[in-house]
């Protein structure tokens, strides 16, 4: 919660100095050396590149923002970070389910959402059959 | 509807049901339940992960006979999607949730503890099969033992 809160407030943040720049690059400097950390922003189309990716960005996670299902979430996080990052991370999860059960750590709410608080009624093992 | 199919095998009695819906019940919430001619049939709805779509499954089991069969009817799971076969499914499109021949499942094991959780797993493992294209659950293909 925290997380997404600052990522919130980072995107606004941003967003705003965007919106009073006038089209203009502003200056964000190095906060620890001398440093202009935007000094290449006035080379050609990079400053413009940059207000296109932080509008499709803030696009992208105020759609992740409103979000409810797998199905969609994962649309939209495959869209941002690409297929073979996001299905290893679904994978991992998958991976992390199937210890618990190997483990007889899984449980199942009344609900039939699956976890490992042993919340409901615990998954016994089992073999799925059949041709894949 | 006297008939037994196997004289040698054990078969659900009309008591046996109704203790099987009992149990389902103390568990899990009924969308609805019927039980008409010798046939049990329970609707409930299930979502393998809290992100997860509800899934509305159905379960089928006759006075007279062992078998049990899990049906995922909304949205209906067939056994083909987007050209792809989906995995562990019978040919009447209900799950394949155990192998028989490791016994992990007999007819007067409870449906809330076996089968109900196990259909919980096959629909979260299915829906990382249409995410990834891979079936991560194991299981047993032929005689193909694949581990998880």
């Amino acid at each position: 919660m925290a997380i997404r809160f600052t990522l919130f407030s980072f995107f606004e943040y941003v967003n705003s100095l965007i919106s009073q720049s006038g089209g203009v690059p502003f200056v964000v400097k190095n906060p620890v050396v001398d440093e202009v950390l935007t000094e290449k922003w006035s080379e050609g189309n990079n400053y413009k590149d940059f207000v296109s990716m932080m509008n499709a960005l803030t696009s992208d996670v105020k759609a992740l923002r409103g979000f409810s299902t797998n199905t969609d979430t994962n649309k939209i996080v495959k869209k941002m970070f690409g297929e073979t990052i996001t299905n290893a991370v679904i994978t991992d999860y998958a991976r992390r389910i199937s210890e618990a059960r190997v483990n007889g750590n899984l449980a199942v709410k009344s609900n039939g959402v699956l976890n490992t608080d042993k919340a409901g009624i615990s998954v016994k093992k089992n073999t799925f059959y059949g041709d894949i | 509807m006297g008939y037994v199919r196997f004289n040698r095998t054990k078969h659900y009695t009309f008591s046996e049901l109704l203790k099987q819906i009992r149990e389902v019940e103390r568990f899990f919430k009924l969308e609805n339940k019927s039980i008409k001619r010798g046939k049990v049939e329970l609707i409930l709805k299930i979502k393998p992960t809290e992100l997860s779509i509800e899934y509305t499954i159905k379960i089928v089991a006759r006075i007279n006979y062992n078998k049990v069969g899990i049906f995922v009817i909304s949205p209906k799971v067939e056994r083909y999607e987007n050209g792809k076969k989906v995995p562990h499914l019978y040919l009447d499109d209900s799950l394949c949730l155990y192998y028989p021949r490791y016994h992990e499942w007999k007819y007067t094991d409870s449906w809330a503890e076996t089968l109900i959780p196990w259909a919980s797993l096959w629909l979260f493992y299915y829906e990382i099969w249409q995410e990834t294209g891979e079936w991560l659950g194991g299981g047993i293909h032929g005689d193909k033992v694949i581990s998880f």
